[in-house]
């Protein structure tokens, strides 16, 4: 595609070769550079993804069957101990094996004992807390978002009104994370309505319901809370990549439709979604690697940096509100709260493990929207 | 390829029906949005939250310790600076509020005019110690120098015996209650120089002293020892735990709860505040060996 | 070509009777019911339901602009009451003076720092003594410290003075098994000059460990009285210099009265306004409970409460207490023109002919230089403490104003809170200005690159590759400049040969240039996909005119492609800088958070300096901030500013692509 246009140059079948020859000289040094850039920015990545896979493997893999370490992904983040026998052997697991461990062998010695918190165990807790973050999240905003853009694309004209709100809502795609933060954080968190028994005072709004009331006090930092803060956060998002896919299904195919005497339902069922379908997937994995990666909404949101249950577990024993009300552990937070734990050998595993779980995860699913998008962009061709 | 009057009849079913439309619009947003159900209350949850100085490490390893013991109880600890504590006492979102200070009066006025009685609860002594890089020849800072340094009056190394250079300042956040009780031990509750560098984190300003041989921090004694950071003396009383009566930098950390604790909230303090289950942690503790749990 | 009347649709129906069998199973049509004149069948309720969606969406979206506006706009008023209460208490004139103090003392520090150094230069010896025994007093802590707790944990007696004794012959013994390098080493540190260390210097400071204070925490005598010989025998500088201190004594204790009297009715001010705060949410709760209905006890408890914080409110008078504060007012002329005359006098009481190292030389030369600037700022003073009224009205405008041009922001003090977004601003424009220096010619020349120069095979694995930079998370990328590249970027500013890069040598490892490079990578993604498209975007035909005209291919695309896509590639640009002053983990982690206006006199070397932004402040003040309270509407505030800097360099650019469109 890109070949070059310009024949190569010899200096036999040139006369004037002196200035030719400085201007061939001129172009590749230019074009040198513009390829040094495109290295430049190569070889960072390179080095960034290396760093972190290098110290981070070591943390998953483990050298004997089945090489993954198991046990990084099914713990939660609990307390590293580390300790020596009277031989000088060093030991290291987490404190509640550490316990059974020196019932077991209650003739060793154990001495220079020492705890850190968070880096033993696994990063299940946090893992869950991501998941069902992005969950909620994504079912809000595909609900809201995909219905919004086939409103907007299917019904709506091209009126003023209706240009002016597409253009605030691509506008809004561009906002900081930070502000939808701080959005969630004093709406949800504290003004969004909640069951309760007892009223606080900082409810702006309540009536009695049942035994107790539904008071609009927010749900404090929560599943919930972050969900729908990040869910606001992706909607623009969703919306215009949603949107643009179902534009991108040609005017044609809604025409022969209403020419059979569909009506629009019909159309945009049969016509329009299955066609503008690839795309609208495309568009929410892409809404995944955006809240996948976001931190500081659920850092003033919906963020644990230690909890004892798995959520999983609180749905269990207090019953579903609860389990929507609770702040979870997220991967991107505890990633955070690590950075401030000491610069330590017991710590870095955990750090750099995390990281890299972390990076695959977002890097997994960033991959999958770009295959997604170049299949589309090679199938549809109408 | 269309009849163009079947076109214009397509346009017009839009504008006429558009303005019934919205009131339906509007009837079903309405139903989608007030769908917020309420299932059930479950067993009480010890919400902890506030200082990163009690937080950060002592605990959740108390928690883990308690836990073995007192299985299903869920306990959560956020630990994101001392006024996080009151704040969210305040508010009903925490059982337990960890500080690093003790409370201030217009926190207990708050506390006071809603009706609610804040209580204390000595949680262990901790001393700030004030940490340099390893290779700063400085040993020791008379309390007004530091009072100079961290007030900005004192700009250079040499005006208090060391290697001429700028000082570089750390400190921790607005939120943090060491930023506070520093303050007020250290600084007679002046301001901090504008040209702090205010960290989330007591590991934060450890990892930058450590590497900025111009830089002057300070941390909980938990922080004290670690790779290139050593302490200075402070009017010439080292940050030891036997000396924590001398040490001008010397402080208690609390519990605070609304009201007498009670059920589980109280369980859990006891344990924590009791000398022999506390300690046995604090022994164990990464580097927290020198953080006191004796309770007056 | 929806028939929407029934006479089209019985129409429609006899046409396709026909082909009844084809059509049926897939577009049938039920017909509607109607209620209310509002269609319910199936085609109107899925309208119904996309479009609630659609404006539900939209709903939320207006929200939020609104909801922001609401909290930030709150903060306006609150701070307005404020500043206006530190201008009733005085805090205000007392913050005014604080500047004289401070630019004496800053002269000072310099003049001070200078006179260490000729010191040292001119005492070398002497000074070692202290040094030496500084570190002799460490070590033999550290060998004898469970000994020395024990001794300490003794109840005074005869018992305690014989373990004294015993103790201070161990520190003297301790003392003399330390190897002489092993003390050099840190007090050369400290005295450049010094060569080696005379032995009479490390008898002398050995001796000294003998008198190691046991018991209280005090220099040695000896130690203080080295101090005081060689002060005195640096003569005529020390006393300049302590004249020069001394000049500002009045001043500073002046200003120390106005501020006591300013602080004390400050603090009455605010506990009255959290007060009334207090009552205020009392009674709106006490309202809510009783609209929800409750018993008669808990209205009597609220109301009690009510009373008990209405009895808080006590009035403060505070024309009666700024009384001594003007008065003290009235010396400040004088006390300022006496200090500053000292200040003259004491600099030119220095011996400079008689100095001996160059620094202090120079440390001279620019105290002089400062004491020239110093005195427009004082006259400044002057008159604006003239004019200076307590009762003065401050305006809505003036509290704008002084958010968007207060020069500092400072919260969770224990005197005034000051919130002046420029430092944070100046921080994160200089940031993403660094950023971008780094990221335009990395990713636009990338983008020409494979847009124009890189074969098939080579653009399809670089232009993804870029694509997949994009997602790498904020908070990764933040902690992995913490581990890693603050080290590696301090350390390469250590390299001699690269001091001509603006801000080497790196001071403080978290500073502007850390987070911009870290930025640049993060905003390159986003600046080369659209500067790619905008090239893709450009006519072939334009290409191939200028080929033809005989242009080479770099030609061609400097002054053609580019040229013409250049609209397209700002638009890149300007997203990309939008991209990056939004972010706000990398800041966090790696700005160093310094809520202080960048020193521009440094020049380009202050890209080596630590900063606050926007974003990091919210994000790290959040915790403090309780909701309505005045720390949270002003992070709202800056979340507004944050909201429309993005908003209009969305919106620029939407019009410059939409533009291109066309």
């Amino acid at each position: 595609m890109r070949e070059s246009i310009n024949p190569p140059l010899t200096p036999s079948c040139n006369p004037f070769q002196k200035k030719k020859g400085w201007f061939q000289r001129k172009e590749m040094l230019g074009i040198n550079l513009l390829r040094l850039a495109t290295y430049i920015i190569i070889a960072c990545a390179l080095f960034i993804f290396s760093d972190i896979f290098i110290k981070g493997v070591p943390t998953l893999v483990k050298s004997e069957a089945p090489f993954i370490n198991t046990e990084f992904f099914t713990e939660s983040p609990q307390i590293l101990t580390v300790w020596h026998d009277s031989a000088g052997n060093e030991y290291s697991m987490t404190q509640e094996k550490h316990d059974i461990w020196v019932i077991e062998n209650p003739t060793i010695e154990v001495i220079d004992i020492h705890n850190y918190t968070a880096s033993g165990g696994g990063i299940l807790g946090p893992l869950l807390g991501t998941a069902l973050l992005v969950t909620i999240c994504m079912a809000i905003a595909l609900f809201i978002g995909v219905s919004a853009a086939i409103y907007l694309s299917e019904y709506c004209g091209t009126g003023k009104l209706m240009s002016l709100i597409r253009l605030a809502i691509l506008n809004l795609a561009g906002v900081p994370s930070i502000v939808y933060a701080l959005f969630g954080w004093g709406v949800f968190c504290y003004m969004a309505p909640n069951y309760v028994t007892e009223i606080s005072d900082r409810s702006l709004f309540a009536f009695s319901i049942g035994g107790g009331y539904i008071s609009f006090e927010g749900w404090e930092q929560s599943l919930l809370a972050g969900g729908c803060t990040l869910a606001i956060m992706v909607l623009p998002v969703i919306i215009t990549a949603c949107e643009e896919s179902l534009r991108a299904v040609p005017k044609g195919f809604r025409e022969a439709a209403f020419a059979l005497g569909a009506t629009r339902w019909q159309t945009i069922r049969t016509a329009v979604l299955p066609y503008a379908l690839p795309g609208v997937l495309t568009a929410s994995v892409l809404g995944i690697t955006r809240v996948a990666g976001e931190t500081a909404p659920i850092m003033l949101t919906a963020a644990a940096s230690d909890k004892s249950k798995l959520p999983t577990e609180v749905l269990a024993d207090e019953g579903f509100w609860s389990f929507l009300t609770q702040s979870v552990q997220a991967l991107p937070f505890h990633i955070y709260t690590l950075a401030k734990f000491p610069d330590s050998e017991y710590v870095k595993p955990m750090q750099y493990g995390s990281i890299l779980v972390f990076l695959l995860l977002v890097m997994g699913f960033s991959l999958i929207s770009m295959v997604l998008r170049s299949r589309i962009r090679k199938r549809n061709k109408w | 390829m269309l009849l163009s009057n079947n076109v214009s009849s397509k346009k017009t079913y839009f504008t006429t029906k558009h303005k019934t439309m919205k009131l339906k619009e509007i009837a079903i947003v309405v139903a989608t949005g007030a769908a917020i159900a309420s299932t059930a209350f479950g067993q009480a949850k010890l919400t902890i939250k506030g200082s990163d100085t009690l937080g950060a490490k002592l605990v959740p390893q108390l928690k883990a310790d308690y836990l073995k013991s007192n299985k299903g109880v869920d306990i959560e600890i956020l630990a994101q600076g001392s006024s996080h504590a009151f704040s969210n006492l305040l508010a009903d979102t925490a059982d337990i509020g960890m500080s690093s200070r003790k409370v201030k009066q217009s926190e207990v006025d708050k506390f006071n005019v809603s009706g609610k009685k804040l209580v204390e609860h000595v949680a262990a002594w901790d001393m700030i110690a004030v940490i340099i890089n390893e290779k700063n020849p400085v040993k020791k800072l008379s309390l007004a120098q530091i009072e100079g340094i961290f007030t900005g009056s004192i700009t250079n190394w040499s005006e208090v015996g060391g290697k001429a250079g700028e000082i570089s300042l750390y400190t921790r956040n607005t939120s943090s209650g060491t930023y506070k009780s520093f303050a007020k031990l250290a600084m007679s509750k002046k301001d901090y120089a504008s040209n702090s560098q205010k960290m989330e984190g007591n590991q934060p300003i450890c990892t930058e002293v450590a590497n900025n041989l111009n830089g002057i921090g300070y941390v909980g004694l938990a922080y004290a020892k670690g790779n290139d950071y050593k302490t200075v003396k402070v009017d010439g009383v080292s940050a030891k735990p036997s000396k924590v009566a001398q040490y001008p930098l010397a402080r208690k950390l609390y519990y605070y709860t609304v009201g007498e604790p009670t059920s589980e909230v109280a369980a859990f303090l006891k344990y924590a505040t009791s000398n022999d289950a506390a300690n046995a942690i604090v022994e164990k503790l990464d580097s927290f060996q020198h953080l006191l749990l004796t309770h007056p | 070509m929806v028939p929407n009347t029934d006479k089209h649709k019985s129409a429609k129906l006899k046409q396709t009777a026909s082909s009844e069998v084809a059509s049926k199973s897939l577009f049938k049509r039920k017909r509607g019911l109607r209620i209310m004149g509002l269609n319910f069948g199936t085609d109107g309720l899925v309208k119904g339901f996309f479009g609630g969606n659609a404006y539900l969406a939209i709903l939320f979206l207006l929200f939020i602009c609104l909801f922001l506006w609401k909290s930030a706009i709150g903060f306006v008023p609150h701070y307005r009451t404020e500043l206006k209460d530190a201008r009733r208490s005085g805090i205000e004139l007392s913050n005014i003076i604080a500047d004289e103090t401070k630019g004496h003392q800053g002269i000072y520090n310099i003049l001070s720092t200078g006179f260490v150094h000729e010191k040292r230069h001119s005492f070398g010896q002497q000074e070692a003594v202290i040094y030496v025994y500084e570190e002799l007093e460490a070590l033999a802590d550290d060998a004898l410290e469970d000994e020395i707790d024990a001794y300490l944990n003794l109840d005074d007696g005869p018992e305690k003075a014989a373990a004294a004794v015993g103790l201070k012959a161990k520190i003297d013994a301790a003392s003399r098994a330390i190897p002489a390098a092993e003390l050099l080493d840190p007090v050369k540190l400290r005295i450049e000059s010094l060569e080696n260390i005379s032995e009479e210097v490390l008898a002398q400071a050995i001796g000294y460990a003998q008198q190691y204070a046991l018991d209280d925490y005090t220099t040695p005598a000896a130690i203080a009285a080295i101090n005081k010989d060689i002060n005195s025998q640096m003569g005529d500088y020390g006393k300049a210099l302590n004249h020069c201190k001394a000049s500002a004594k009045d001043l500073n204790t002046l200003h120390e009265a106005i501020e006591q009297n300013a602080l004390a009715t400050f603090d009455l001010l605010k506990k009255n306004r959290e007060a009334e705060e207090s009552v205020k949410t009392l009674t709106t709760g006490l309202e809510k409970i009783q609209k929800v209905g409750t018993s008669a006890e808990e209205v009597a408890k609220r109301k009690k409460q009510i009373n008990t914080a209405e009895s808080t409110i006590i009035k403060v008078d505070t024309n009666a207490r700024i009384l001594p504060v003007y008065a003290l007012l009235k010396k400040h002329d004088a006390t300022v023109g006496t200090m500053k005359e000292e200040l003259r006098a004491g600099i030119s009481m220095i011996p400079v002919e008689s100095i001996v190292t160059q620094e202090a030389k120079d440390s001279v030369t620019l105290a002089n230089k400062l004491l020239v600037e110093f005195d427009p700022i004082i006259s400044e003073n002057r008159e604006i403490l003239k004019n200076w009224r307590h009762d003065e009205e401050l305006t809505t405008f003036d509290s704008l104003k002084a958010f968007f041009f207060g020069s500092v922001w400072n919260t969770g003090s224990s005197r005034q809170s000051l919130f002046g977004i420029l430092p944070l601003f100046t921080g994160s424009l200089l940031i993403s200005a660094v950023a971008m220096c780094f990221a335009i010619p990395l990713a636009v020349g990338a983008a020409i690159y494979v847009n124009q120069f890189a074969n098939k095979r080579e653009a399809g694995i670089l232009k993804p590759t870029i694509e997949f930079i994009q997602a790498i998370p904020s908070v990764v990328l933040g902690l992995f400049g913490v581990l890693v590249v603050a080290g590696l970027l301090k350390d390469i500013s250590q390299v001699a040969w690269l001091q001509w890069i603006p801000g080497f040598p790196i001071a403080d490892r978290l500073n502007v240039l850390l987070a911009g490079i870290l930025l640049a990578f993060m905003a390159s993604p986003t600046i080369f996909t659209l500067a790619e498209d905008a090239l893709n975007n450009v006519p072939k035909a334009h290409a191939e005119a200028s080929l033809a005209m005989g242009a080479n291919k770099l030609q061609t695309t400097l002054k053609v492609i580019v040229p013409a896509s250049l609209s397209g590639i700002i638009a890149a640009v300007m997203l990309g800088f939008g991209r990056v002053i939004g972010e706000t983990m990398v800041v966090l982690l790696v700005a160093g958070n310094m809520a202080k206006m960048p020193d521009f006199t440094a020049g380009f070397d202050v890209i080596g300096q630590s900063v606050h932004t926007m974003t990091g402040i919210i994000a790290s003040e959040n915790g403090e901030a309780v909701p309505g309270s005045i720390l949270w509407e002003g992070l709202f505030m800056v979340g507004l500013v944050l909201f429309m800097i993005s908003l209009t360099i969305n919106s620029l650019c939407q019009r410059i692509i939409n533009r291109n469109k066309a």
